[in-house]
């Protein structure tokens, strides 16, 4: 260890110049973890910090607001190159800093840039690496342990970090909570000007393609409409969308719609789709396996409607109504748009 | 083309989870199925394999419980496979799996295309493809939706970024790929393809064979605690009466009593 100087990394998620809120989930988790470590074994960190890092371009105003959120300092790679999020480039400039500045862990908030990310950087830094951790902590020998949902969220497994290295964490943005600002206090930002023409890149980005507009992401809609098998197949699925354009919401599906390919991936609510919080959700159909409960279980409110009074959905859901989509769903529109719901 | 696809057996989601001793599932009560993830890489590279020729050979890792699903990837249409068969490795982490698949991939020889899932359907760590690469040494995408060979020697990809994005690269060959599912329709094996699967050849590797030193707790970075089940606790109100009835509630309660809509 170059430094008993319990420095966490974490890394900032931005997109399109705005620091995103799990960057700020991840800050506290930090803290958290400095805390605790400080409880553990005074000597050992008792002037631990928090450094975040971030790679992108035009990002100043957005990073001096992160002193808020208990961040001691910030490490910038900035760069029109490193604007948008490239895995084998990202990873090379990151292993540069963690080469300078040899932090005690990296921590980053489990997305799909992430999954691509996280891995290669361990790999080069030839670290330990545990994905989708739901909780972790550290022991008085400083030993990292972390928790991890598995076989869909049925079961837990903890896991030991290799303490000689500096190890790589991915947390699942549900268990980032939404934080408070305080005061903004003065920040350092550590300018790093890395030419990325010295790394020999093996991929080629060639085009990025945008989805449609018009579809807002399941993840920051306030309201989504979401469907299962129960729905069927084909124009089935029409219904839902017809209840979502009725309430302004985002139409999500389960695992057997995406596979159906009635929507696209970015739709999958799951565990190995999307995490959501919504303030309304609407289970259509929907059994209630734990790959899409995992998805969803933070919702705020939820509605159920399945046929199957047995089914396991109804053990997440506030509202139930038992019985067919196709029956209630077409009753539930016409109600809304009865009572002028818009205009009231 | 030389196609190499990773397959790993997993728990059927649906199947009943009984933790012993707080380390491993109870497996008389697990159906295992081959990861769906993988599927579609099997799948993908047989439809390589259809339009440039070649073959498509199955690496995968495990107790003697798996040759199940590499006979089932055979009845696909693969044409052979290894299967990594040694305590030893199961009981190392992603970093020992990966090292152990390379080895295997090396004994393979000139190997065009390794196509992995993105994922374990049961560990979903979304490591073992981009550790494979680094091994390897060559390129690699992850989150891969479409895929086109144009030539032996380089490939085009379609990979899932956030916020609905897709990014097109292009890399050289030989390259390893993470396949996301919906990539396209894995076939069902036919009759004939169940019967001819049964005849293909299968080796079967140890660590020894392999030349892999370090498995297990030796060759691993991180070390197993524990496997327990988590509480989650919720209650319900069930809205009453005919469809058009709880439809009425049911928005009367969203709009008035939870104020949501």
């Amino acid at each position: 260890m170059s430094s008993d100087k319990m420095n966490i990394w974490i890394l900032v998620n931005h997109r399109q110049g705005t620091v995103e809120k799990e960057t700020y989930g991840l800050a506290a988790e930090a803290q958290r973890l400095l805390t605790m470590s400080k409880q553990n074994s005074e000597e050992y960190c008792s002037d631990g910090k928090i450094t975040a890092v971030a790679l992108g371009a035009g990002l100043d105003a957005e990073l001096k607001q992160l002193g808020a959120y208990g961040i001691n300092s910030v490490v910038y790679a900035e760069g029109q190159e490193l604007a948008r999020y490239n895995g084998e480039l990202f990873a090379e400039v990151l292993l540069k800093l963690y080469e300078k500045y040899k932090p005690a862990c990296i921590l980053m908030d489990h997305n799909t840039e992430t999954s691509d990310l996280a891995p290669r950087l361990a790999s080069l830094m030839n670290t330990s690496i545990v994905t989708r951790v739901i909780d972790f902590t550290i022991s008085i020998n400083r030993e990292i342990a972390a928790t991890r949902p598995v076989s869909s969220g049925y079961l837990f497994e903890k896991f030991k970090l290799e303490r000689t290295s500096c190890p790589v964490i991915t947390l699942l943005p549900n268990v980032l909570n939404e934080t408070e600002a305080a005061e903004n206090r003065n920040i350092e930002i550590i300018n790093e000007k890395i030419d990325p023409g010295t790394f020999n890149l093996k991929t080629k980005v060639t085009e990025i393609m945008e989805a449609a507009p018009e579809d807002l992401e399941i993840d920051e809609a306030e309201i989504v409409i979401s469907g299962g098998r129960g729905v069927g197949k084909e124009e089935s699925l029409d219904i839902i969308t017809r209840l979502a354009k009725s309430l302004k919401g985002s139409v999500g599906g389960t695992r057997p719609i995406i596979d159906w390919q009635l929507l696209p991936f970015e739709r999958q609510i799951g565990q190995t789709g999307k995490v959501i919080s919504p303030r309304l959700l609407f289970a259509c159909g929907i059994s209630g396996a734990n790959e899409y409960t995992t998805g969803m279980e933070k919702s705020r409110l939820v509605v159920a409607i399945n046929t199957d009074p047995g089914a396991r959905i109804f053990k997440f859901a506030d509202l139930s109504v038992i019985g067919d989509v196709h029956e209630v769903l077409p009753r539930v529109i016409e109600k809304i748009e009865e009572r002028g719901i818009w205009n009231l | 083309m030389k196609i190499v696809v990773c397959v790993k057996q997993v728990p059927d989601m649906e199947s009943k989870f009984v933790v012993v001793d707080n380390k491993k599932i109870d497996e008389a009560q697990i159906a295992f199925k081959m990861n769906d993830f993988d599927e579609f890489a099997v799948e993908a590279a047989l439809q390589i394999k259809e339009k440039m020729g070649g073959e498509v050979i199955i690496v995968s890792a495990g107790p003697e419980r798996v040759v199940k699903d590499i006979r089932q990837a055979f009845a696909m249409g693969a044409d052979w496979g290894i299967h990594i068969k040694d305590p030893e490795i199961d009981a190392g982490d992603s970093t020992v799996i990966a090292s152990a698949i390379h080895k295997a991939i090396e004994k393979i020889g000139d190997a065009d295309l390794v196509l992995t899932g993105v994922m374990s359907e049961d560990n979903q760590f979304t490591l073992t493809g981009v550790m494979l690469s680094h091994l390897m040494d060559i390129p690699h995408g992850t989150n891969i939706v479409k895929l086109e060979v144009a030539d032996e020697k380089s490939i085009t990809v379609n990979r899932e970024l956030e916020g609905g994005l897709n990014e097109v690269i292009e890399m050289s060959l030989p390259a390893v790929l993470s396949i996301q599912s919906g990539l396209n329709q894995p076939r069902y094996p036919t009759l004939p393809g169940i019967m001819k699967a049964k005849k293909k050849r299968l080796d079967v590797m140890t660590a020894a064979d392999l030349g892999l030193s370090e498995v297990g707790a030796a060759g691993s970075k991180t070390e197993f605690i524990k496997m327990f089940v988590p509480v989650s606790e919720h209650k319900a109100e069930i809205i009453e009466g005919d469809a058009k009835t709880a439809a009425a509630a049911l928005v009367n309660k969203l709009k008035n009593e939870a104020k949501v809509i």
